[in-house]
């Protein structure tokens, strides 16, 4: 979980590492963008070579959800 | 589908016509300033050029006109014409048969239109290849005209869309040749029918009043039926994962090594999508031009317009080129074919 959490931060450029927890509600964060959604959809593909959609970030709505959804892929 | 191999057939010009109106994304009423800046550095994306009362067939017609003034090429000796484009003159006739009269060229020809975007060019080059493969007459050409005019169907309210696409349409002579070969390799999956589409105007969805009603979504943009919907992330998670697979089995089921190609073109989506692919292949960036910057996304045209901007000059004696178009469908494609130092390229303006 932990891992998760540290490669989801490193998708953000500003926001402060501390702000990252499994219950995050990533979609809050004021760095959230279209673009920070892709980069963790490529960020689940280069690290657990799973694929997610928008459907599934849509989904998600914290971090520990989000990684629910990667691991039943 | 398995690789198809078409032999004794070979590309001989390649011409791409885009519109002179050119639109900046740093200094474009629709785009917020911040915003400006944060397209072109994810998208890769800075002018886009517009077509305003040229269709995706003027920006063809133009092309291929400009082939038969500066080749030896002979209108006489075209037997088929293929146009490929989502935005056609009208919804019937098909443009083709209107551009076969427009070009002069004979009556006793095919001419037809096929309805892709993004894998348009690949599906096109296979189709007109193993036509021509089957004709008799040693002299016949075929014409292959892709382009499109998306910026007509984006709303200047939807940032999902509106900063990425420009207009451009292109044309390939293809002749008979002893010993030159054209590879490919086609793919669909319409489970992602949606992530790419405009709802209203066809006939599951007639136009109508409500086909123009603005919606709100994803925050500030807006957008109705009758405009262009784009699922960035839907997308963007098909690119980079269907993508790099589609190469690597091209490479296995038509024996071919990555190092034996000079060059890679790739559909122009956008510059974070496209690089994550590079990456992905570990392929080296002189081997992968873009256009991006200068011309945005043109849909079907985005591979003969990299070709004719960026390869121009740089053809050696013969090129080896993997060319790979994904997108609209879902769709894909990949093609393998050669040019020469002979080979007429050109890119203008009308």
């Amino acid at each position: 979980m932990e891992r998760f959490i540290e490669n989801f931060a490193e998708q953000f450029d500003e926001t402060d590492i501390s702000e990252f927890t499994e219950d995050t509600v990533f979609k809050d964060l004021d760095e959230w963008d279209s673009m920070t959604a892709l980069s963790v959809i490529a960020m689940v593909d280069e690290e657990y070579e799973k694929t997610i959609n928008g459907d599934d970030i849509k989904k998600a709505s914290t971090i520990k959800e989000l990684m629910a959804i990667v691991e039943s892929k | 589908m398995a690789v198809v191999k078409v032999k004794d057939i070979s590309i001989e010009s390649i011409v791409t016509c885009v519109p002179s109106k050119k639109v900046d994304n740093l200094n474009d009423s629709h785009i917020p300033e911040s915003q400006g800046k944060k397209i072109l550095d994810s998208t890769g994306i800075r002018y886009r050029r517009i077509a305003e009362k040229e269709t995706a067939a003027d920006l063809c017609f133009t092309a291929a006109e400009n082939i038969f003034e500066k080749t030896a090429a002979s209108k006489g000796d075209v037997a088929i014409l293929v146009f490929v484009t989502q935005t056609p003159d009208y919804i019937l006739p098909s443009t083709s048969t209107i551009l076969q009269d427009r070009l002069g060229l004979s009556q006793n020809m095919i001419a037809f239109d096929i309805g892709m975007g993004c894998s348009g060019y690949a599906y096109g080059l296979s189709v007109i290849a193993t036509l021509l493969e089957k004709l008799s007459n040693p002299n016949a050409t075929a014409l292959l005209l892709v382009g499109d005019t998306i910026s007509k169907i984006c709303n200047s309210n939807d940032l999902s869309t509106y900063p990425l696409f420009g207009d451009a349409g292109s044309a390939t002579l293809v002749k008979k040749k002893k010993g030159s070969t054209i590879v490919f390799d086609l793919h669909s999956n319409g489970k992602g029918a949606d992530a790419i589409k405009v709802e209203d105007g066809g006939f599951r969805n007639p136009y109508s009043e409500e086909s123009e009603k603005e919606l709100i979504f994803d925050g500030n943009n807006k957008r109705s039926r009758k405009d262009l919907f784009l699922n960035g992330m839907d997308v963007f998670s098909f690119g980079i994962t269907t993508v790099p697979k589609a190469i690597k089995l091209f490479y296995e089921e038509a024996a071919i090594k990555e190092e034996t190609i000079d060059f890679f073109i790739f559909h122009q989506a956008n510059m974070f999508m496209n690089e994550k692919i590079r990456k992905k292949l570990k392929l080296p960036e002189a081997k992968v031009p873009y256009s991006l910057y200068n011309f945005a996304n043109v849909s079907s045209a985005t591979i003969p317009l990299t070709i004719c901007v960026e390869l121009r000059n740089k053809i050696k004696t013969t090129s080896n080129i993997i060319a790979c178009g994904f997108g609209v469908g879902l769709s894909w494609g990949t093609v393998n074919f050669n040019l020469s130092k002979n080979t007429y390229l050109n890119i203008i303006e009308i």
